[in-house]
């Protein structure tokens, strides 16, 4: 998962120089207005129907070899490109990425920790030890998670938008 | 064979706090404030992380 969200970030990133000649201001400016969208967003204020390849990875990816296919499953979850897209956050780091994200090590900390971020989920639904009790807490706590998550992203971004004046 | 269910072992308070759902969504968000303040570069690292836990409930 690392590994795939490592990639979908370092391709953000190389896209990224299309935003170069504008001012930061205006660049930063912009990532705090989408986030603070995100947020709106999530917490049903506004509905902005965004683009998702809305897909599972196959099973049978697990069936062929599982070691592989667990690799590949992984990787393909972690790109965030080949699942459903059900919180507003991902989009925003992308775009965030792609204005914010000249630096390489931006893009490359961002595509890392998306992937952790991913892996986090079925790491502590397996550390919970009570699978089932914990997919229940998850879907009671599914909407704090969304838009905490992108009121996070939106205060996180102002305040390096801040450091960037 | 007797058809019975096998028991369900009650999960400790403590590993039930440890493992809640929006544990790491209070660190994150911490982590966020923290290295944000600061300007610090791992701030992306760390908005990375929770903009992939947000997707929890997608596969």
């Amino acid at each position: 998962m690392v590994a795939g969200g490592l990639f979908s970030g370092v391709v953000l990133g190389l896209f990224s120089g299309l935003s170069t000649p504008l001012p930061a201001s205006w660049r930063y400016t912009a990532i705090v207005a989408v986030a603070l969208l995100g947020v709106l967003r999530d917490g049903g204020v506004v509905t902005i129907p965004l683009p998702q390849n809305a897909r599972q990875v196959p099973q049978d990816v697990l069936r062929r070899s599982p070691g592989r296919g667990a690799l590949r499953f992984g990787f393909e979850l972690g790109t965030g490109v080949r699942t459903y897209v059900s919180a507003t956050a991902p989009y925003v780091l992308a775009v965030a990425v792609l204005l914010g994200g000249q630096r390489p090590q931006v893009a490359t900390l961002a595509g890392v920790g998306f992937g952790a971020g991913r892996a986090a989920t079925p790491l502590l639904r397996r550390a919970s030890g009570a699978v089932e009790g914990w997919d229940a807490d998850l879907n009671a706590r599914l909407r704090v998670i969304t838009v905490a998550g992108s009121a996070a992203l939106a205060v996180a971004f102002g305040l390096l938008f801040l450091h960037r004046l | 064979m007797t058809g019975q269910q096998p028991p369900v072992r009650p999960v400790p308070p403590l590993r039930r706090w440890a493992t809640d759902p929006l544990g790491p969504v209070l660190l994150l968000t911490v982590s966020a404030m923290i290295t944000a303040a600061y300007g610090h570069v791992l701030t992306w690292a760390v908005v990375g992380g929770l903009a992939g836990y947000t997707l929890s409930g997608s596969v």
